[in-house]
């Protein structure tokens, strides 16, 4: 599963840091997930699109295979 | 997000590694140095031999007629790693839960493999001798296999390098 949080929390200007607080997980949490390493729950992955005010299909894709 | 009962506070994860790490080093160095005593090297030693202690004898493996050094450090080593490995991390979220689950289905994997193969290739005393080493140092790898996941999974960043999330500290921008 791809995804584009690099790119959301450039656009809105925060760290990895901010976000993690924001949705209340660990910054490793994001950092993992930001690098393709961990899939988010969707509880998790709904938290953090809302910080983008975007929906889960904007941020989150399925790739081949998945 | 949901707290974790299971798991020992936070505060056991630094006495668990210096507990293992004292296990570890104690353990090897009675390898190498082939450092043995027991129970009744050290009644003798203190001149306590003449002292009836005939119900203790056996009793257990610290007073029976074994190195004291091995089964000390061993204890150290189940301890130390269970307190580390299954203590909460600073943050513990959906993530390290993650990590544990994958570092628990390896390590319970490896056992079963380990006994499989004990049971097919050992017997006698050696049987006894491998297995017991299998499952003393299952739970050093449970500990050891879930901090470095967790480290290289979360830990390397482009904002900041500051280990796994069981260290995780919030910085200010």
């Amino acid at each position: 599963m791809k995804n584009t949080i690099k790119v959301e929390r450039a656009i809105i200007d925060i760290t990895q840091d901010e976000l993690a607080q924001r949705v209340g997980v660990s910054r490793q949490a994001i950092n993992a997930i930001e690098r393709g390493k961990y899939i988010p729950s969707a509880t998790l992955a709904i938290k953090i699109v809302r910080v983008f005010a975007k929906t889960v299909e904007e941020v989150f894709t399925l790739e081949e295979g998945d | 997000m949901k707290k974790h009962n299971l798991l020992l506070p936070h505060s056991f994860m630094v006495a668990g590694w210096i507990i293992a790490s004292v296990g570890v080093v104690t353990f090897l160095l009675a390898v190498i140095f082939d450092i043995e005593f027991s129970f009744n090297d050290i009644r003798v030693l203190l001149g306590l031999d003449k002292i009836e202690v005939k119900g203790m004898i056996g009793l257990s493996r610290l007073t029976a007629d074994s190195s004291l050094v091995y089964t000390i450090s061993s204890i150290g080593i189940i301890i130390g790693s269970y307190f580390a490995g299954f203590s909460r991390c600073r943050e513990e979220d959906e993530f390290t839960q993650y990590l544990r689950y994958r570092a628990l289905t390896i390590t319970m994997f490896l056992l079963l493999s380990s006994s499989l193969v004990v049971q097919i290739f050992c017997w006698g005393l050696n049987f006894l001798v491998v297995q017991n080493i299998f499952s003393a140092i299952s739970p050093l790898f449970y500990m050891l296999l879930f901090h470095i996941t967790l480290f290289l999974k979360g830990g390397d960043n482009e904002e900041y390098h500051q280990g796994g999330a069981c260290n995780n500290r919030h910085y200010p921008r």
